[in-house]
């Protein structure tokens, strides 16, 4: 191909990122505008793109709000309890599927607890209202929905620490064993820094799902618990939404995500390339 | 056929922090129907260099000329070059017959005369009992042959084959090399080989270049490489078991000059020829070079010695490598088989004073 | 310390690998098996270990029954072929890795590993990781990791055999030096017969279902039991001649079955021959034929040249006489033309006969 080809494609391909990050980041750009709008902006008819004003009142509102903090901090309760959970047997349960539970009944195993995920949430969520209503605890409880997230996020996570394992080399454990290590100080010493990487990308998406729910959580809770995505909808000034309002509180509920996935980066590009890239 | 010219060959990477320079001005020229061997340790640029032949790579600067013609703008296809992999890379969906036909077809050859030409070359790589089966059946030695013989059946200007050996035991290694050899005189076509592997190099090629670092240290016979290498690293890295080194000094005593090797009463005699050379030097300090096989346990008139113990004798079934010592320096010579030597039994060696090897222990080049 | 035995050992998976395998490794032996590639070595080795369980058969540490003992009390100390390094410990955790397992005190641990690494030339590489260093280093720590163990059972599996060449050769000059090795029961497996031959004790030839022969160097490469031994050691592979003995009143004569090729038999040859029914198989190693010029030896043949190689220190010469091809090892300085004629001397008293059916050694 000649130079002159060459540089008329990487031209054309720039062109078309620049595009596509502006069709992807206008959605951001609305949120932080309209989050520094005073309330009589943000209805008109024509929304204003360049806001005339600008005053972080908005911010003060929300947290003048005692109910808002309580939704955070409930929120960080329940996603973090689950995340914990769904990492600790995620990975118990994807260590033996990986490495003890062999041939097609392994396999199907496997496959049947994924399964789990491809069903339409909205398919049970009567069932599970009923069956959690029977219980002591009850629907309006932490206990509830960091149990009932369990059942979304912990066949990912089985599914994905399995992966991982099974790319980590057995030999690597072998050699352990004959340094003289019992297999559970050998799974602890070894294979588990050994996905790590993998650790901290399945807790993300883990987390953020917890995070981010809404449908159980309005179904199930919202008076002893409201998790932060219950809480949105309640500002409201009578039949009219206070858009200013919520899109600051949503953006102050996107901060957490966002600064994890900076921390974190690192670790989520080399777990989610471990399959890929060996050694 | 053709004969193909590397003229100043360079070859820059570019990169953001620090530019890798992979080939450094490269001067070569393959003759019209000869067999060449690149050989390098692996990053010496020896398959960037292959890489800007064949026209799978950008050339930084320099030339590149088949029988004369510069070829820098053509395509692989336009080149006509034909190329073996490392990894055969054959069709696995298509019989052997299939597969050695495809070079032809996308070329628009008429059925009658692919079968011809398939039937020709399976008789000259001896597959024509395997030419309907499919590549997942055939084993190592086979499947190379059949990536051999796609390359060979289309008639290039000339042909490169990267690494050919390189995933083949040593047994069918043996074997295979003795037909390359036997493929190349029937056809007569010009081939560059690339190899880390010495013994194939060595055995097959006409002429031998070798590379480090991106430069080229020497080009020329097996019997130039091993007699007259240019520096240091082409006289160790040639020869196996490894040449023996040793870091001393020229001295004169009364039958002539003698290289003393540092801490231990080692002396080589240089040949006569070269004495004069090396008196003329103003430093002392060498390094003197001696390959083991160069190493005799008979006497024999003419021959030099030297006096040593026995460290540790290997015994190898064809040979033996024995490791000596004299005074705290360790050194191998081949020995024959027979041989029964013990550990700390002294030996005398002898050597032909035209094997001994001189280097500058600074520039490393060869004086003498 | 101790001495390691197998005995009737059986394991298999769809065919048998180890077929009531039974051998002993002395105390302070080192033992090589060597084979084909494919051929169970790794799964023998990985038996001792304890990381396959044997289906039938014992295994004994020193008079200890380990059979059913798991890998982690058996105190054998294992290097892979991968080397199998820990990627996320330095260097130095690597080789004390079997120390932490034993929950050793630090000042301990660091005292034997810095030992262990200045015997293997290693010191400075204590601080990187497994990927920051060279291929010939990862080994050495592999083997660092073993030593620091002081097992009662060394076992090495293809330690030097994806290293260059002249790497080889410096390991293999340590392998014959580290006197810790000489010290307990050692396995060591390789597909290369010259390390078989070079770092060997005993040696062990591996073929289907288990060892074929068990012997010094010298025995297995000079006296191969079977022609599968004498084909595994040698580079070029041994000459193979199918022949028939005929007897012409008292003179004794192989002939080869194609071709025109035939030795007359005389003293110890004929006295092996003597009994033999039927065709034998004689096989010639190429040292044992040279390009004649006068020399002493007992028959010489015309012969024409087919192709001719110069290799490192050896060259090698495909001659064909009396209808039989047969390679022959000649000194890499001579130069042999196609089609030139040659004169072959055999040494005779070298030649191995084989049973042309089951392929044993006649002499044995």
């Amino acid at each position: 191909m000649s130079q002159s080809n060459y540089r008329l494609i990487k031209t054309l391909l720039l062109i078309f990122l620049g595009i596509w990050l502006v069709f992807t980041l206008f959605p951001l750009y609305f949120m932080v505008i309209t989050s520094l709008k005073p309330v009589e902006e943000i209805n008109r008819m024509i929304p204003t793109f360049w806001p005339h004003t600008l005053k972080l009142s908005n911010y003060a509102g929300i947290f003048a709000d005692p109910g808002s903090l309580k939704s955070l901090a409930d929120s960080v309760i329940v996603s973090v309890a689950n995340t914990a959970l769904s990492l600790l047997l995620g990975t118990l349960a994807g260590y033996a599927l990986a490495r003890w539970i062999r041939g097609a009944a392994g396999e199907n195993l496997a496959f049947w607890i994924l399964s789990n995920r491809m069903f339409p949430p909205v398919a049970v969520i009567i069932p599970m209202f009923f069956l959690f209503d029977s219980m002591p605890w009850g629907t309006d409880s932490y206990f509830s929905l960091i149990v009932l997230y369990l059942v979304f996020n912990l066949p990912l996570a089985t599914w994905l620490m399995m992966v991982f394992f099974r790319d980590a080399p057995r030999e690597l454990e072998e050699a352990a064993y004959l340094d003289g290590f019992t297999p559970l100080r050998a799974f602890f010493r070894v294979t588990l820094p050994l996905v790590f990487p993998g650790m901290i990308s399945v807790a993300m998406l883990c987390w953020i799902f917890a995070w981010n729910e809404y449908l159980f959580a309005n179904l199930l809770t919202g008076t002893t618990v409201k998790t932060f995505p219950v809480h949105i909808p309640t500002f409201t000034l009578g039949s009219q939404s206070l858009w200013n309002l919520i899109m600051a509180f949503s953006l102050v509920a996107m901060l957490p995500p966002v600064i994890l996935f900076v921390i974190l980066r690192r670790y989520m590009v080399r777990g989610l390339s471990l399959g890929v890239v060996k050694g | 056929m053709a004969r193909v010219t590397l003229t100043d060959l360079n070859k820059i990477y570019p990169a953001r922090d620090r530019s890798v320079h992979a080939v450094k001005d490269l001067n070569l020229t393959v003759e019209d129907g000869e067999y060449v061997a690149l050989l390098g340790p692996s990053g010496c640029g020896k398959t960037s260099t292959l890489r800007m032949i064949v026209g799978l790579e950008g050339i930084t600067s320099g030339t590149i000329a088949f029988d004369g013609k510069r070829v820098n703008e053509l395509t692989p296809e336009q080149r006509n070059v034909a190329m073996a992999f490392e990894t055969y890379a054959l069709y696995p969906n298509f019989t052997v017959a299939e597969n050695l036909a495809f070079p032809l077809e996308v070329r628009g050859l008429g059925k009658a005369e692919r079968g011809r030409e398939v039937a020709r070359i399976a008789k000259l790589l001896r597959i024509e009992s395997i030419l309907e089966q499919k590549p997942a059946q055939l084993s190592g030695g086979q499947q190379q042959r059949v990536s051999l013989g796609r390359a060979l059946i289309r008639d290039p200007a000339a042909f490169i084959l990267d690494e050919v050996m390189s995933h083949l035991d040593a047994h069918l290694k043996f074997k295979m090399l003795f037909e390359l050899k036997r493929i190349h005189r029937s056809l007569g076509k010009t081939t560059i080989y690339v190899t880390h592997d010495q013994v194939e190099a060595l055995a097959l090629a006409d002429r031998i270049a070798v590379m480090s670092n991106a430069v080229l240290q020497q080009y020329g016979t097996r019997d130039d490489l091993y007699h007259r290498p240019v520096n240091r690293f082409v006289a160790d890295f040639i020869g196996e078991p490894p040449t023996n080194f040793f870091a001393g000094e020229i001295a004169e005593d009364q039958e002539g000059v003698a290289l003393r090797v540092d801490g231990s009463g080692l002396a080589f005699r240089p040949d006569a020829s070269r004495t004069a050379a090396l008196q003329q030097r103003g430093a002392r300090q060498v390094t003197i070079g001696i390959r083991p096989q160069n190493f005799s346990t008979i006497a024999s008139p003419g021959l030099q010695t030297v006096s040593a113990r026995v460290v540790l004798n290997e015994y190898l079934g064809e040979q033996s490598i024995v490791t000596l010592e004299a005074g705290g320096t360790t050194f191998r010579a081949l020995a024959s088989p027979d041989l029964e030597l013990s550990h700390g039994a002294p030996i005398s060696l002898y050597y032909r004073s035209s094997d001994v090897m001189v280097f500058d222990p600074e520039s490393e080049t060869f004086i003498g | 310390m101790a001495r390691l035995e197998l005995q009737h050992v059986c394991k298999g998976y769809d065919r048998p690998i180890l077929d009531r395998l039974s051998l002993t490794v002395e105390e302070g032996e080192f033992f090589v098996i060597v084979g084909p590639s494919g051929i169970g070595k790794t799964t023998l080795l990985r038996c001792i270990a304890g990381l396959e369980v044997v289906d039938a058969g014992r295994v004994i540490f020193g008079g200890r029954d380990v059979t059913r003992v798991p890998p982690y009390r058996r105190n054998a100390a294992m290097t892979f072929e991968s080397y199998a390094l820990y990627p996320h410990m330095t260097v130095f955790e690597n080789i004390a890795s079997p120390l932490r397992a034993r929950r050793m005190d630090e000042a301990s641990v660091r005292k034997a590993v810095l030992e262990v690494a200045r015997l293997l030339r290693i010191e400075q590489l204590l601080d990187r990781r497994p990927h920051e260093v060279s291929g010939g280093q990862k080994q050495r720590t592999a083997l660092g990791r073993t030593l620091v163990a002081k097992p009662d059972v060394y076992l090495l599996d293809e330690p030097i055999s994806h290293l260059d060449a002249k790497i080889r050769h410096e390991l293999r000059r340590q392998f014959h030096t580290l006197q810790e090795l000489r010290r307990v029961a050692t396995v060591y497996v390789t597909h290369d017969y010259a390390e078989a031959l070079s770092l060997g004790d005993r040696i062990g030839v591996m073929g289907d279902g288990g060892l074929v022969q068990v012997g010094s160097s010298r025995e297995i490469f000079e006296r191969p039991n079977s022609i599968f031994v004498a084909r595994h050691l040698g580079q070029p592979s041994i000459n193979e001649v199918p022949c028939r003995l005929s007897r012409d009143g008292g003179a004794l004569t192989l002939r080869s079955l194609e071709g025109s090729l035939s030795f007359a038999m005389n003293g110890s040859q004929r006295t092996i021959l003597e009994k033999v029914r039927g065709d034998v198989l004689v096989g010639i190693r190429p040292q044992h034929i040279h390009v004649a010029n006068g020399g002493s030896t007992r028959q010489i043949d015309n012969a024409r040249v087919e192709a001719f190689e110069a290799l490192g220190a050896t060259g090698v010469l495909i001659a064909e006489t009396g209808g039989v091809s047969l390679t022959v090892l000649t000194s890499p300085e001579e130069n042999f033309e196609p089609g030139q004629p040659v004169r072959l001397g055999f040494d005779v008293e070298q030649f191995l006969y084989f049973d042309a059916v089951h392929g044993r050694n006649l002499k044995a």
